[in-house]
């Protein structure tokens, strides 16, 4: 199966929206669902996950905002875009 | 509140709409009213779906100068482009088919804007036929050779003898030479380019014509002085030359003047207007309905007599047939053997046609309306045959009649937007392949034109190029022998080498000239002919000097790598000083090759083009994602699942703008939800009352044209 893009931006998305966009498309890792003020366990539970252990996926803790690491997040598992 | 029983319907859930928007890009009126695509950057539609629009490639760059005009003509297997600034014209060519060549090469306009042909020659007087009196009176001065230098003689005393023979006898000092003449030209100048700093005024018409005299295809070109007043009165001669370089390469134009034929005038021909060609006849024209064309001998039922220079025979014309300026001519259809061209008037079109069994009266002038307008001297063109154009404050089209090109779509957006103090900027082309008009203007307060409004003939859609960086072109031509469009660029992107710097010249060596400097080491590589250097990095076009000779030297005194003298082409108005800064450049004013690839392609590399669409609103108000409906739901829509349907290259991105209310612009947007070829599906959970999808492709390689859009959606609740 060709690799699909990992759909979900975070130009105009709440976390809440954001995470639960992340667990609908891996839907079977065991991906956490949290609020915003959270947003760094979380992120920081999805980092640790061995489903994405080949890329890897970014810790949490140098980002200030849940934003900027899910920008990386989806430039790592989509490649750069320039949208 | 009180529930009503739409969420009870379970038939939403198992509803699967298809995107459905009309084609075309409708910016007047309200976004609410608007059934078809609402916005869009760099896109448009064919087969009534929308299309990313092409790539373009960076073919030439040019330090002369924005330009203000431009003719591709192929001659011989080279496709020869002569685009004119404010202070030259200017030479490039390419293959018939890719768009490598060279350029940029200077016209080299020769002096005297008016010749008379010697029939007698003597070293203090010369013969010339007609009567030239009034030409080359006493005090005037003329030369006998256009290649510099050459010596200034000044006419004595010049007296007409009506004859036969018909002709003027022109003494002059000082002793000519001893060979002689042929001719003898006015001492001036026939083309004066602005001064570097303003006023900008020259604006560019152009047209070719094959001349039997001599065998060569000639290009016509008349710099007016209209750029900033459509209605100037100032006149300029009207130009030609061989489209061909001579033997050294140069193009050499010299002005055209009425100086053969039976009775010479000995005027130039200059107008306001400009210049175009209704084969085989040459028509130049300009204020109070002046239009004017030279004589043709059909008598051999040849165009072997056909003269450049005889606009004073049987079939030549010059009549003021209308009381405004004439500010465009373009050959149209007409009878066997019977040019027939349209003439634009600032409020009147005209056609002239040509009759060629009529015994005295050849020319007939109809005014075809005197109740028009017209944008810009560069606002029509023909396509199919019909004339479109822009006036000041709608379309109108030509096609045996004249009637407005109606448009519903983005006539406000226009109109209310343009910069009327630059319409003479705005211009028009067009791109067969995709049936498109083009209408560049400079929108708000732009000087130059930062927008396109894009009318496609067959699908009759209206679009725009939503202020893209593509469209900020100053002029361009369209495709004819040359498979793609070619735009020239407005904007001055100039690129510096690493700093180098000036040294006085070393105790062997001369002192450099007014246009030379010395630089250390060998800098040969760096600064070779054909190169340009300037001495500040602040960005100013008319501060670089073209390098016309490089020359490394050494010697025992200067030991290896020694200097370099650099030599350029004018006198630099400052002598540079030991220590000034010198740098290389490149770059500036691009030549683009449209319609090429799907990237950006400039000289310092290769960048993503940006492009996006976006919907009208699709809500349960109005109806469903596929229709409307005069009835609505007052629900929310509930957007479920998207499954886009692109045939793409790339990542795209799904933007998700949703509003509460009809009025009002606030938006709440969701996402992006990125895709690409691969995507079946985008599971969201978005729910607005008011929803628009706005597609966008921003990355390098990146492209799409819409398919058909699935929408998984369901009511939603009832508050905004």
């Amino acid at each position: 199966m060709m690799q699909q893009v990992f759909p979900y931006g975070t130009d105009f998305m709440s976390w809440e929206d954001w995470n639960g966009g992340f667990i609908m498309w891996f839907g079977e890792a065991p991906i956490p669902l949290s609020s915003e003020e959270n947003w760094t366990e979380a992120a920081a539970a999805i980092s640790s996950l061995p489903s994405f252990a080949k890329y890897p996926l970014p810790q949490p803790y140098r980002f200030e905002t849940w934003q900027e690491w899910a920008d990386e997040v989806t430039q790592i598992l989509n490649g750069h875009t320039n949208s | 509140m009180a529930a009503d029983n739409q969420q009870q319907n379970t038939s939403q859930y198992t509803s699967i709409y298809s995107l459905a928007v009309p084609p075309g890009i409708k910016r007047d009126g309200t976004i609410f009213q608007n059934d078809q695509f609402t916005d869009g950057v760099w896109c448009r539609f064919q087969r009534g779906e929308p299309k990313k629009i092409g790539g373009y490639k960076s073919i030439f760059t040019s330090l002369n100068g924005i330009y203000r005009g431009l003719i591709a003509q192929p001659n011989n297997g080279v496709n020869y482009i002569f685009a004119g600034n404010y202070q030259s014209l200017d030479v490039f060519n390419t293959s018939l088919s890719f768009a490598t060549g060279s350029g940029p090469f200077s016209v080299n306009f020769l002096p005297g804007s008016v010749f008379a042909n010697v029939t007698t020659y003597s070293t203090t007087q010369v013969v010339v036929p007609g009567n030239a009196t009034t030409t080359f009176a006493p005090g005037t001065q003329f030369i006998m050779s256009q290649t510099t230098p050459t010596t200034v003689y000044t006419v004595g005393s010049a007296s007409h003898v009506t004859g036969p023979p018909n002709h003027t006898t022109i003494t002059y000092t000082p002793t000519g030479p001893t060979g002689p003449a042929t001719k003898i030209w006015l001492n001036d100048a026939t083309f004066t380019p602005d001064p570097e700093n303003g006023p900008f005024r020259i604006c560019w018409q152009f047209d070719a014509q094959f001349s039997p005299v001599g065998g060569e295809l000639n290009v016509f070109a008349h710099p007016g002085l209209n750029l900033q007043n459509i209605d100037n009165g100032v006149p300029s001669q009207v130009c030609a030359g061989p489209i061909v370089p001579d033997a050294n390469n140069q193009w050499n134009f010299s002005g055209l003047c009425d100086s053969e034929g039976q009775n010479p005038t000995y005027k130039s021909i200059s107008v306001d207007g400009g210049v175009c060609v209704l084969y085989p006849f040459i028509f130049a024209y300009g204020s109070h309905g002046l239009i004017a064309n030279n004589n043709v001998d059909l008598a051999l039922n040849t165009y072997y007599q056909q003269n450049f220079y005889d606009w004073n025979g049987p079939l030549a014309n010059q009549i003021n047939v209308a009381a405004s300026k004439i500010v465009k001519g373009m050959p149209t259809r007409g009878g066997t053997s019977s040019p027939s061209g349209l003439f634009w008037a600032t409020d009147s079109l005209i056609r002239v046609s040509f009759n060629s069994q009529a015994t005295s009266i050849y020319w007939t002038y109809d005014i075809v309306s005197n109740q028009i307008s017209i944008m810009s001297s560069s606002s029509v063109v023909e396509m199919d045959g019909t004339y479109f154009w822009m006036g000041v404050d709608r379309f109108y089209l030509y096609n045996g009649q004249v009637s407005v090109l109606p448009n519903d779509k983005n006539v406000n957006y226009l109109f209310d937007n343009l910069n009327y103090v630059q319409r003479q900027k705005v211009w028009a082309t067009k791109i067969p392949r995709y049936n498109e008009i083009w209408f560049f203007y400079p929108r708000g307060q732009a000087e130059e034109c930062t927008d396109a409004i894009i009318f496609n003939v067959k699908d009759k859609l209206w679009y725009d190029a939503g202020q893209a960086v593509g469209a900020q072109r100053s002029c361009g031509y369209t495709t004819e022998i040359f498979p793609t469009p070619i735009w020239a660029d407005w904007n001055y992107i100039p690129f510096y080498s690493t700093l180098f710097t000036v040294i006085n010249n070393p105790a062997s060596l001369p002192p450099p000239a007014a246009n030379q400097i010395y630089l250390a080491g060998n800098q040969t590589p760096v600064f070779g002919p054909g190169d340009n250097l300037t001495f500040t990095t602040v960005d100013s076009f008319n501060q670089t000097y073209l390098v016309t000779a490089s020359e490394n030297i050494f010697n025992t005194v200067v030991t290896p790598p020694g200097v370099t003298l650099i030599t350029v082409s004018q006198d630099f108005p400052i002598a540079p000083l030991s220590g000034d800064k010198v740098f290389y450049i490149q770059g500036g004013f691009n030549i683009w090759q449209h319609e090429f690839g799907i990237n950006e392609l400039a000289i310092d590399g290769e960048y993503a083009v940006y492009s996006s669409i976006t919907t009208c609103d699709i809500s349960w108000l109005t109806g469903s994602p596929s229709q409307n409906a005069i009835q609505g739901v007052n629900r929310r829509m509930h957007l479920r699942r998207v499954e886009p349907n692109f045939l793409q290259t790339g990542v795209m991105s799904m933007t998700i703008l949703g509003r509460k209310f009809a009025g009002g612009q606030q938006e709440e947007n969701s996402g992006p939800f990125y895709f690409d070829q691969n995507t079946g599906k985008i599971d969201l959970r978005v729910e607005h009352r008011l929803i628009r999808l706005k597609f966008e492709s921003n990355e390098i390689d990146g492209n799409y044209e819409m398919g058909r859009n699935l929408i998984t959606a369901e009511f939603g609740d009832e508050r905004p």
